[in-house]
């Protein structure tokens, strides 16, 4: 057992501060009135802004948060010596099973009372102000909603306190040799190995090795997350495109963009290492350039579900001049969208102001999609500003030998 | 392929003081040749700059008649020269199966020839299932070192070579790593090798540098070297070397 105080300490680290009830409860009723004002008020002053209830939007994201949550909160007991607080290594299993257990509890205590109250408000906008009187918003959804989130809740804490989650072998691995004559990791390297394969076949001979390279890589990296983005992250999409139920709404477009640039921009931020690998490892002889480019065919072979739902959710008004026109707009945002997911890979040291830039970057590029028929000039101009920023990136020739990397001339 | 230099320099910085040459020096590519010298004597400079990873160098430098001072980056992959480094640089989340599947696209290797040689790298590196699954950054030093020298042999079509080869690596890795540098020789390639084991040096290299304080002491072959110390080992002429106050081996030409 660990002391109270010890306890409190490490909850706070692995979670952060938790607010306690009245405070949840306020952010839930503020939260609410966001929510409701913004996906369904509006749409009361201006009729073509589209509705999309806020309590499914709720339904979806809060779930999703504490599924989020719980990843996070297993790595203490899944990985405990990758934790970047050395006092973590320190405890027992067990231990690190209490503390996993009391910081899961610790967020339900702060989320219920938030969703409760949040669930509240907009029932009650829903039936004051929208005039909605349908059992199935009002009542059915926000009670499954909470039932969903406990019984989330009891599966996390039986998971995390039970038997069933323990050191996973790779972080065994980092304090002993292994000799990985595992079925189980001899048939994983075998499926990263095909897929990746498999995707280097689709994409053009000059960049194949580094596509694949790279898929194995976000593969190694985070065997969970990556392939659950990858199924996870198209159904969220159909669920969100099939709730806005105006096909002509830009807000398909821009969530589709969204998904796209989301998952893309994850998948940028755990190839930054690798990028440093690809200068330091000498059989590679693939610069920045490359690595764009290759970065590029990955995002496009990962776009490919998301946007074939987006057509398919558009598809009755896709074959008309202006659904041309914005099926268009949306192809050529993504090629300034890619450009942009792909900055966090190519920068060599971090700043606070790129996620800013690169936010900016998005809006602007999303920016067309809300502008019938000409929306395309913004896209081609924020193409224009993202080509500028990456300038230096795509014309790079390689590597630079090193007794030329402190930026001297090499005729001397 | 023939490695040519004339009258090559290197200096690092006036603050670091150490001079590599100038020298002029020829390297057949079709022998095994050992480069020897004591910590500092310019091994790693002088192969730093053989596969162009410095380049403000004085003199000339040629391959195959083709002066070379590479400012891309490409050299390694324009002439298939494997490098292996002193301490392996690898593509760390990687198993080493994935990186040499990476190197096969990368080379266009055909998928017979590809299973051929991983094959003959398993039999003669002992190379377990942890090569297949486990990712570098995992891996024993001796593990590191194998999937070094298996990357640095795949990519190595016309020349190989490899910095300190035997560090790290038990007796029969060892053994294996001479059968596959041999086998590589006869196949008309050549080798590059260098190292402080100097019985090692002795069984495989028919070529011999030495180096002594950045300056070249003896190159010719290990025969010839031998000639004309009658009685005396490898190490013996090695210590005589570097215990005396001469700047070349007995019966050098230099």
């Amino acid at each position: 057992m660990i002391n109270r105080p010890a306890e409190s300490y490490l909850v706070r680290y692995l979670i952060g501060k938790v607010p306690d009830k009245r405070r949840s409860i306020y952010r839930g009723l503020f939260s609410g009135l966001l929510l409701f004002g913004i996906f369904e008020g509006i749409s009361l002053v201006n009729s073509n802004i589209p509705q999309i209830p806020a309590v499914w939007l709720l339904s979806i994201v809060m779930p999703l948060g504490l599924i989020f949550t719980f990843i996070k909160i297993s790595r203490v007991v899944r990985f405990p010596r990758t934790c970047n607080f050395f006092f973590v290594i320190c405890l027992s299993s067990q231990q690190r099973k209490q503390i996993a257990a009391r910081s899961i509890r610790a967020i339900y205590e702060a989320i219920m009372p938030f969703v409760i109250s949040c669930a509240a408000v907009i029932a009650i906008l829903e039936f004051s102000v929208m005039r909605d009187r349908s059992i199935m918003n009002l009542v059915i959804i926000p009670v499954v909603l909470i039932l969903f989130i406990v019984l989330l809740f009891r599966v996390s804490e039986a998971l995390l306190a039970g038997k069933l989650l323990r050191n996973s072998s790779k972080d065994m691995m980092l304090a002993q040799l292994h000799t990985g004559q595992f079925f189980v990791s001899v048939l994983f390297a075998k499926v990263i190995l095909t897929l990746s394969r498999t995707a280097g076949r689709l994409t053009p001979e000059a960049i194949r090795p580094l596509v694949i390279r790279n898929f194995l890589y976000l593969f190694r990296s985070d065997p969970l997350i990556f392939p659950f983005f990858i199924c996870a992250a198209p159904v969220l999409l159909s669920v969100l495109l099939i709730l806005i139920n105006n096909p002509l709404s830009p807000f398909l477009d821009f969530f589709t963009l969204l998904a796209i640039f989301s998952l893309c921009y994850y998948n940028a931020n755990q190839l930054r290492e690798s990028r440093l690998r690809l200068k330091e490892c000498p059989w590679y002889e693939y610069g920045s350039k490359q690595f764009l480019l290759s970065f590029a065919a990955l995002s496009v072979l990962l776009a490919v579900p998301f946007t074939a739902i987006f057509l398919i959710r558009t598809r009755s008004t896709l074959f008309s001049a202006a659904g041309l026109v914005r099926a268009g707009t949306l192809f050529l945002a993504l090629i300034p969208i890619l450009l942009t997911a792909a900055r966090p890979a190519l920068r060599t040291e971090k700043k606070d102001s790129d996620i800013a830039t690169d936010a900016v970057l998005f809006l602007a590029a999303t920016l067309g999609c809300f502008i019938p028929l000409f929306g395309w000039i913004f896209t081609v101009l924020t193409l224009a500003a993202v080509l500028l920023l990456q300038w230096e990136t795509l014309h790079e020739t390689g590597k630079i030998p090193v007794d030329c990397s402190d930026g001297l001339t090499c005729e001397d | 392929m023939l490695f040519t230099m004339d009258n090559v320099g290197y200096a690092y910085s006036r603050r670091n003081g150490f001079h590599l040459g100038p020298f002029s020096l020829s390297i057949e590519a079709h022998k095994i040749t050992a480069l020897v010298g004591s910590n500092g004597s310019g091994k790693t400079t002088l192969i730093r700059i053989l596969i162009q990873e410095l380049v403000k160098f004085t003199g000339e430098y040629r391959v195959d008649n083709i002066a070379v001072r590479d400012l891309t980056g490409g050299f390694l992959h324009r002439f298939g020269i494997g490098y292996a480094p002193e301490n392996p640089v690898l593509d760390e989340k990687l198993s080493g199966y994935e990186t040499l599947s990476i190197i096969k696209e990368m080379k266009s290797i055909d998928d017979t020839a590809f299973s051929e040689q991983v094959l003959e790298f398993r039999k003669h590196l002992q190379l377990g299932s942890w090569f297949d699954t486990v990712p570098c950054e995992e891996c024993s030093q001796g593990m590191r070192r194998k999937i070094s020298l298996t990357v640095a042999l795949l990519c190595a079509s016309s020349y190989l070579i490899i910095d300190e080869p035997t560090n790290g690596l038990d007796p029969l890795a060892v053994f294996g790593l001479k059968q596959l540098m041999s086998t590589y020789a006869k196949k008309g390639r050549g080798v590059l090798v260098s190292s402080h084991m100097l019985d090692f040096v002795e069984k495989i290299a028919e070529q011999i540098i030495i180096l002594k304080d950045g300056a070249l002491a003896y190159t010719g072959t290990v025969s010839q070297l031998l000639e004309n110390n009658p009685g005396n080992a490898l190490d013996e002429i090695y210590y005589e070397l570097f215990t005396s106050n001469l700047k070349t081996v007995p019966g050098s030409s230099l």
